[in-house]
C-alpha cells in the first residue's frame, strides 16, 4: 500500500522583531498533491543590512516548493535523490537570484536604501534579500531534503527516533548563517534523502532557528520535538497538532526574541481519525 | 506527555562586566563621586533594557581596579537583584589595567563552554596604564582577546578626563566602527555610561545578527563644563 503524507505549518514574529519595528522575515509554504507532501522555512536575515529579507525569504519558500514539486517524478529511489536534490538546490539558488533581480528591477533601491547597498555592484544585489532555506519532499519511497543556511531539518521513525537527514555546515557558529545571498551560496547547500520503507520514517519537521534557539536541552530538544510529534499526532491526531501550533511557537518567539517557524510533513495513517481513502488537501498555504 | 512541544525554553544569559578605574586620580575632581552617581544611576537603565529584552537574561558582574584587582561583584548577578554600592579609589593607586584585563581574562575562560550570548564589557578609565604588576597593557588585552568569549565581546570604553589614554581605549575596543567617548564633566559621564550600556546590551544581545556587524550610534554631545579636562 503506497504511503500518502499530510502537512501543516505555522510561524510567529519574534519579540526582537516586534520592539525593533521589523516585519515578520520568516517564511513558510505547504504543498499536498496525491499524498505527496512538500514544505519548506526560511529565515529572513534580521539586521538592517538585508532590509528586504522578508522578500528573501518568500522567494525562497515558493522557488524551493515549486522546484521540489516538479522533480516528484525523479524522486522515486532513495540511492539517486540526493543527486536530484542537489540539481533542485543548484536551479534554486539560480531561480532565486534571478527572482531577487526582478524585484530590485520593479522596486529599485531608493532613498535611504542607497545608504546600505550600491546598485552599481552586481554583489551586493542580493544582500537586502538574504535569507536561509530550508525544504522537505516526502513521497512514497523518501523523504528529502534541500537546505542554506541554519535552521534544523528532522525525521522521524515510526518507533520516535529522531535523525538528521542532512550534514551539518561547518561554516555555522550560532550567530551567524550561511544564505542565499553569500557570494557562493551553492558551497552551502546540503542535501540529503532517506529511505522511507527501511527507515520505518512516519514524519519530518523543519524549523527556523528562532524555534531552536532559547531551548534548555540545547542538544536533545530535536529529538524531543521529534518524538512529541509523533506521539501527538497518534493521540490526538493532525487538527489538534495544528490548532497548538501557534501556542508552541509563541514561547520560543517570546522569549528567543526571534521570528519562529515549523512546519512538518506526516504519514496521514498516523493520525487515528484518519480516513484511509480521503485524499489530502491540494491546495498550497503560503505564508 | 506534556502538551508543550520542544521541551523547556530559558533565556540566555548575558554577562554585563563592568571593569572601572579606581587608582588615585580618580580622586582629583570629584571622579570616583561621579562614577558612583554614574554607576548608581544606570541601574535602572539596565532594568529597563532587560524588560526590552526579554530573551537575555542579564547578569552583571563588576571589577575594579588600581594598583590591584578586585572583583567587587564577582559572582553575575541578575539586574533586577543588582544594587550599586559606592567604590572608594585608592590613594597613589596605579592604573594596572593590564592585570585588570588578564583577571577578566580567567572569568571568560572560566565561561568559555556556556551557551549565551557574547558578553558585554564597559571599560572605564582616567589614566595611562602602568604594568607595575608586570603585566602590561598589551599582555592582559592579548589573553582578553585569546579567550572565545573575549573575542566575541562586545566591547566598549570610556575615557574620563583629558589624561585618559583614548589610544589604549580605542585598543581595547577594537572595533574601529564603535565609537569611543570621553566624559570631561560628571553629566558627560553619566551619559555615556548610560549610552554605553544600552548599546552594549543591545548589540551583545541581538538574537539575529546576519552576516554584517551591529552598528552602534554615539549619543548627541552632553552639556556641561570640560572640568576636568582643565584640572592640572
Amino acid at each position: 500500500m503506497s504511503r500518502r503524507w499530510t502537512a501543516l505549518s505555522g510561524t510567529q514574529i519574534g519579540s526582537v522583531h516586534v520592539r525593533d519595528g521589523l516585519p515578520l522575515q520568516d517564511a513558510h509554504t505547504v504543498l499536498v498533491t496525491d499524498g505527496t507532501a512538500v514544505v519548506a522555512v526560511a529565515d529572513g536575515h534580521g539586521h538592517r543590512l538585508h532590509f528586504r529579507s522578508d522578500v528573501g525569504s518568500a522567494l525562497a519558500v515558493r522557488i524551493s516548493a515549486e522546484l521540489l514539486t516538479a522533480a516528484l517524478p525523479h524522486l522515486t529511489d532513495p540511492a539517486t535523490a540526493p543527486g536530484v536534490l542537489r540539481e533542485v538546490g543548484t536551479q534554486l539558488i539560480s531561480r532565486w537570484t534571478e527572482a531577487v533581480h526582478d524585484h530590485v528591477a520593479q522596486q529599485p533601491f531608493a532613498g535611504d536604501d542607497l545608504l546600505l547597498v550600491d546598485p552599481a555592484d552586481p554583489g551586493q544585489r542580493t544582500r537586502p534579500y538574504g535569507s536561509t532555506v530550508l525544504a522537505m519532499v516526502a513521497t512514497d519511497a523518501l523523504l528529502g531534503v534541500v537546505q542554506i543556511g541554519d535552521g534544523d531539518a528532522v525525521v522521524v521513525t515510526s518507533a520516535g527516533t529522531a535523525l538528521r537527514p542532512v550534514p551539518e555546515d561547518p561554516d555555522l557558529d550560532g550567530s551567524r548563517t550561511t544564505s542565499l545571498c553569500q557570494p557562493d551560496p551553492g558551497a552551502s547547500l546540503r542535501v540529503g534523502a532517506l529511505d522511507v520503507r527501511a527507515e520505518d520514517l512516519v514524519l519530518g519537521y523543519l524549523c527556523t532557528d528562532g524555534f531552536s534557539t532559547s531551548r534548555v536541552d540545547a542538544d536533545g530538544w530535536w529529538r524531543q520535538t521529534g518524538e512529541e510529534l509523533v506521539g501527538f499526532a497518534r493521540q490526538h491526531g493532525f487538527a489538534w497538532i495544528e490548532e497548538r501550533l501557534p501556542g508552541w511557537l509563541e514561547e520560543p518567539a517570546a522569549i528567543g526574541g526571534d521570528d519562529t517557524t515549523l512546519a512538518l510533513v506526516a504519514l496521514t495513517s498516523l493520525d487515528p481519525g484518519a480516513d484511509p481513502g480521503a485524499t489530502a488537501s491540494a491546495t498550497p498555504t503560503t505564508r | 506527555m506534556s502538551d508543550r512541544l520542544g521541551g523547556a525554553l530559558g533565556r540566555k544569559p548575558l554577562h554585563f562586566i563592568f571593569v572601572l578605574d579606581v587608582s588615585g586620580s580618580m580622586l582629583r575632581g570629584g571622579r570616583i563621586q561621579a562614577l558612583n552617581n554614574a554607576m548608581a544611576e544606570v541601574v535602572p537603565h539596565l532594568r529597563d533594557e532587560a524588560r526590552a529584552n526579554p530573551h537575555a537574561e542579564l547578569l552583571v558582574r563588576v571589577l575594579a581596579f588600581a594598583t590591584e584587582t578586585t572583583w567587587v561583584v564577582e559572582e553575575p548577578t541578575p539586574i533586577e537583584q543588582f544594587h550599586w554600592e559606592r567604590l572608594p579609589a585608592t590613594p597613589k593607586g596605579f592604573t594596572e589595567l593590564g592585570s585588570a584585563l588578564s583577571v577578566l581574562a580567567e572569568s571568560l575562560h572560566e565561561m568559555d563552554n556556556a551557551s549565551g550570548y557574547p558578553p558585554a564589557i564597559i571599560l572605564v578609565s582616567d589614566g595611562r596604564p602602568t604594568d607595575s604588576t608586570g603585566i602590561s597593557f598589551a599582555d592582559g588585552l592579548q589573553q582578553v582577546l585569546d579567550e572565545r568569549w573575549g573575542a566575541a565581546a562586545i566591547r566598549l570604553a570610556l575615557g574620563v578626563g583629558r589624561d585618559a589614554d583614548m589610544h589604549s581605549l580605542r585598543r581595547f575596543i577594537g572595533n574601529e566602527d564603535v565609537p569611543l567617548l570621553r566624559a570631561d564633566n560628571p553629566q558627560q559621564l553619566v551619559e555615556y555610561i548610560v549610552w554605553a550600556s544600552k548599546a552594549a546590551s543591545r548589540g551583545a544581545s541581538r538574537p539575529v545578527i546576519g552576516s554584517a556587524p551591529v552598528t552602534y550610534t554615539p549619543p548627541s554631545a552632553a552639556g556641561g563644563d570640560p572640568i576636568w579636562s582643565t584640572l592640572a
